[in-house]
Order: structure tokens, then C-alpha cells, then sequence
């Protein structure tokens, strides 16, 4: 379990916190989202959850250990691991292979091991073929498969991802999520989506919308959806599909209000036109 | 100012092997276009955005600008036709460097010779079209903006060097909604002057779906589809074939029609769809 615990974050030299307040609770193989504009605090708040950023007040803790005692954050971070929008600060060896081989070697696993954790996570976002390019001639997209490669090398319980598919095509971002799910039905993975994209978020069993370092909103997505007017005074916006929904209930349709993605929303109209 | 491309591919050199990205590509884009390009990752769109605006000589076939034959930008004798192309990077708030917002959107046009009243105007005209007060962001740096607003700096001084074609890559990617409708909105706001075209990169359908008057599909560095964006998304789930999901309400158009609904499949706006599905379910057997 990662405990987020009454937790406030300034950057240095900025008086208003970035994160004020915090509290929450990812269990273990828990599929939560978290949304918010640019500026929000999402990524400071993902940050946080590993230990790359410290609370200012109040304490994060990963399965018990404390982010603010040093000596717990290499075991901390094999933990939880994070991949990031961009993933270029996070890409170091010379090729592929190299570069997913880079965490499992520093923590100490035995040569066959590492071996198979490598390519076991270049099959997982399918660039086996790429395993001795060097990195920098990938395109944003390779990038970043080969950034989750290799925090999936380390077979983290909790798998943080900060926009991490926003240069990936639909399609490519519908198949990364889909893998990263069955992981998480497979091994128990907790996965922490974040992520401006509300299609996506609405795809998690709770998600959680900050603004200006705060929780605004909190629930399970179609309860969310019924606060359009929150989220849109919060720089966000419901789903398209959403929004039509809406717009059909007031032109008199006898519509139920769950109906989140294009899917759902055919099979409540069907249902409706089928009941006529 | 008109771009040709005429049998044009190209290919990246990687360890002495050619890496071929395209192939056989013809296009043409001229004023009052706007063209956008879609495919799956790896399919050459940001090569060919980039051909597009002379950043790279292609492998073989032409590359013209009015007609005529040009190099690259800064090769040969054609630099004042490619000012007239403007291109916007992927992320491109990254390059984003000057200590002030006046000062990094003034770097291009002072390159042309501008100075003094000039220039500031310029920068001042270029702020206000991606909806950036100069009075107000002018001296602030950069780095103390949002992800959005550093965006609309990047474009700012792209659209300073006043372009007649904008080329932008992914120019929404990783923006909140809010950032994407304001980025959107400086891009139609462009389109809209007379004699401006657009190119505009983007996996984005829901948002080609709007803007577009034409796009092109690419698949494996080759031209697969091109069309109007009714045309294009007509096609329903084929286009995962090439990365793609058609947007939403196509989908639910779709989806519906599978089910036997007599609803066309190419609704691309909200109204569109109200109107249709209202006139299917409150039709002549409607009780609502």
C-alpha cells in the first residue's frame, strides 16, 4: 500500500505550495487515475509517490517504508517505479537492450535473470526488434515504450505513469494500457495512471482530479462525470460522449446518466430504442 | 506560396544501412489548405512534416516551393521562399531559451534584420495572435509559465517570422484540455487570414476531425489514404489498421449501426450527432 499522509510540497523559492493537504491511499493491483490541468500538481504528486520529492509536511509511505528515510529508497523505488512523459532524461545506455538491462543490473540479479526480465519487457511493448539501436534515433513514441521496458525490467508492485503514452498513436496507447493491465490482473501491479486525457482516466476504478495542489474531486469515473460543471470550472472536460449524454437527456431522452465511453452510450440508447 | 512534393522518399542512415521512412510521396498544398497528416508511430509523419518545411532534402524526387525546384532551407539560393514556411516541433517549448517571452519571440524575426519599433511590433502582433498579452508576459521568463502557455511562446515565435504556410507536429500533445483548445484556436485563427495554409501532424482525430479540410493517412512510409475527414472516417475500424480510432461520436455512430440503427457513419460534431440520433429514436415511431 502507498499512504499519502496530510502531505504539503513547495518547489524551493516558490511560497505557494505545488501540493497542500494530501491524503490518499493506493492498495495493492489498484487501477486509480489521477487528472488535473497542467500546473495542477499531478506530476509533482507522482513524484512524491517514490520518493523523488520529498513532503515538505506529512509522510509518504511504500508498503510501510518511509520516502523521507533515505535508506529505504533504492527499496523504495524497486517498488514503485515511474515513467514519465518525456523520456529522454530517463534513457542512458547506448543501446535498447543496454538500456532496459540498466536497473535489474544495479539491483544485483543474477546475468541469467537480467537476461530474461530484458527481453520479457522488450516483447511487452513490442520492440524487440529495436534491442540494439541506440536509443537516441528512436522516435518519441519507441522512446517511450523503451522507457516502461525498463521500469518494467524491475517488476515493480506499483507502476506510476506520468503521461507516459502521450506520443504513442490511439491505437499503440490503447495496446500499451492493455498489457499494462493484464499485468496488473497477472501480478497484482497497482497501476497510477496520469494523465489529462479524461477517455483514459475514465478507464481507472477510481480517479481523482486536482487543482492548484489540491483534491477536488474523487470517485469512481462515472460518478465524476456527473460533475461536469466542477470539472470544467477546474480547466478539465467530460468526455465527449459524456457531454452528449447530457445534451440527450435534455432534449427529453429517458437516458440513464453511467454511460462514460462511445461503447456504454450505443448500448444504453440500443437498450432504450429496444424498450420503445 | 505553394508546396509541391513530387515521388519524394527518404531514408535515415543507421550503422552505414539505409532505414527507409518514405516512399513515392506526392502531394501538393497551397493557400487556403489545410492538410492534416495521420498514421501510426514510425509511419514518416514528422519525416514528411519535416521535408515539408525544408529541414530535410529528400532521398530522391523533388521538392518544390511555387513551382519551383528548391534544396533544403539554407542550401542553395531559396532562403527567402522557405521563410514563408513556418514549422512548429514536436514539444516545442523545450527550445524555448531567451531570459524573457519578448525576447525568445523576437529571436527570429531580429535573424531577418528587424530592429527597434519593427521588431516590437512584430513581437507584440505574434504574442497577441496565440493569445499572450505583451504588456503582461513580455518580461516575464519563459520557465515561470504553465506547460501551455510556454507552448504558445514557441508557436508566437514561429508565427513572428509571419509564415504563409504553418507546419506544426503534434502541436497538442501532452497539453491539458484546456491548453489543447487554446493552441486549436490560434492554429483555426491563423487558417482563417487569407492566403494561409496548414499542415498539421496529429493522431489526434477528434481534432482533425474539425479542423481539416484534407488528410492523409500514411502507413509504412507510403500514402494509404486521402480524403476529407467525412471520407476518412467513413471507414470506421479499418483505421486501427493504421494506428488510428476514429473519434468518438464516429465510434458511436458505429457501434450503433452494428446494432441495425439507421444512423449515418460519418458524424463529426456534437450537433450532428444530437440531430441524428434525436431523428432515429423521436422518429416516425418516436413517443419522445
Amino acid at each position: 500500500m502507498i499512504e499519502v499522509q496530510d502531505v504539503t510540497f513547495a518547489y524551493p523559492g516558490n511560497s505557494v505550495p505545488a501540493l497542500a493537504g494530501i491524503n490518499l491511499c493506493v492498495e495493492p493491483g489498484e487501477f486509480l487515475a489521477i487528472t488535473g490541468r497542467n500546473g495542477s500538481g499531478k506530476s509533482t504528486l507522482a513524484r512524491l509517490l517514490n520518493g523523488l520529492l520529498r513532503p515538505k509536511a506529512g509522510r509518504v509511505l511504500v508498503d510501510g517504508l518511509d520516502t523521507a528515510d533515505e535508506a529505504s529508497l533504492v527499496d523504495i523505488r524497486r517498488r514503485a517505479g515511474i515513467v514519465f512523459q518525456d523520456p529522454d532524461n530517463q534513457l542512458v545506455a547506448a543501446t535498447v537492450e543496454d538500456d532496459v538491462a540498466f536497473g535489474p543490473e544495479n539491483l544485483g540479479l543474477p546475468p541469467a535473470v537480467i537476461r530474461q526480465r530484458v527481453a520479457a519487457s522488450l516483447a511487452m511493448v513490442e520492440i524487440e526488434a529495436l534491442k540494439d539501436r541506440p536509443p537516441h534515433l528512436l522516435s518519441g513514441g519507441q522512446k517511450q515504450r523503451l522507457a516502461l521496458a525498463g521500469i518494467l525490467a524491475m517488476e515493480p508492485q506499483y507502476l506510476i505513469l506520468d503521461e507516459a503514452t502521450a506520443m504513442l498513436d490511439p491505437v499503440a496507447r490503447e495496446e500499451i494500457l492493455g498489457r499494462v493491465l493484464e499485468l496488473r490482473r497477472a501480478r497484482g501491479l497497482a497501476v497510477i495512471l496520469i494523465t489529462h486525457l479524461m477517455e483514459e482516466a475514465v478507464l481507472a476504478e477510481r480517479m481523482l482530479v486536482l487543482s492548484a495542489g489540491r483534491v477536488v474531486l474523487a470517485g469512481p469515473p462515472p460518478a465524476v462525470m456527473l460533475q461536469g460543471e466542477r470539472l470544467a470550472a477546474v480547466g478539465l472536460k467530460v468526455p465527449v460522449t459524456v457531454a452528449l449524454g447530457h445534451i440527450l437527456r435534455r432534449a427529453g431522452l429517458q437516458l440513464p446518466a453511467g454511460p462514460v465511453t462511445a461503447e456504454e452510450l450505443a448500448e444504453a440508447l440500443w437498450k432504450l430504442v429496444s424498450q420503445k | 506560396m505553394e508546396i509541391g512534393l513530387t515521388e519524394v522518399s527518404f531514408a535515415y542512415q543507421i550503422g552505414g544501412r539505409p532505414l527507409p521512412v518514405l516512399a513515392g510521396i506526392n502531394l501538393h498544398v497551397g493557400p487556403g489548405d489545410f492538410l492534416a497528416i495521420a498514421g501510426a508511430g514510425g509511419s514518416g509523419k514528422s519525416t514528411l512534416a519535416m521535408l515539408m518545411a525544408g529541414l530535410l532534402e529528400p532521398a530522391s524526387g523533388q521538392v518544390t516551393l511555387d513551382g519551383q525546384p528548391v534544396r533544403g532551407r539554407g542550401k542553395g539560393k531559396n532562403a527567402a521562399a522557405w521563410q514563408k514556411v513556418g514549422m512548429v516541433f514536436q514539444q516545442p517549448e523545450q527550445q524555448l531559451f531567451a531570459e524573457t517571452v519578448a525576447e525568445d519571440v523576437a529571436f527570429g524575426p531580429r535573424n531577418l534584420g528587424l530592429d527597434g519599433e519593427r521588431l516590437a511590433a512584430r513581437v507584440q502582433k505574434a504574442l497577441a495572435a496565440v493569445g499572450l498579452d505583451a504588456e503582461e508576459y513580455g518580461g516575464r521568463s519563459p520557465f515561470t509559465l504553465s506547460g501551455g502557455q510556454q507552448r504558445r511562446v514557441a508557436i508566437a515565435g514561429v508565427l513572428a517570422l509571419e509564415p504563409e504556410v504553418l507546419v506544426l507536429d503534434e502541436p497538442t500533445a501532452g497539453l491539458d484540455p484546456a491548453g489543447r483548445e487554446q493552441v486549436l484556436e490560434l492554429i483555426s485563427a491563423f487558417y482563417r487570414r487569407p492566403g494561409k495554409a496548414v499542415v498539421l501532424v496529429s493522431h489526434n482525430m477528434a481534432e482533425v476531425a474539425v479542423l481539416a479540410r484534407r488528410v492523409l493517412i500514411l502507413h509504412q512510409g507510403r500514402v494509404a489514404l486521402e480524403g476529407s475527414p467525412r471520407e476518412i472516417f467513413r471507414r470506421g475500424e479499418d483505421l486501427r489498421s493504421y494506428g488510428l480510432i476514429p473519434p468518438p461520436l464516429t465510434r458511436l455512430m458505429q457501434a450503433l449501426r452494428r446494432r441495425g440503427a439507421p444512423l449515418p457513419p460519418d458524424v463529426l460534431t456534437l450537433a450532428e450527432a444530437r440531430d441524428a440520433i434525436m431523428a432515429w429514436i423521436g422518429g416516425p415511431a418516436g413517443g419522445y
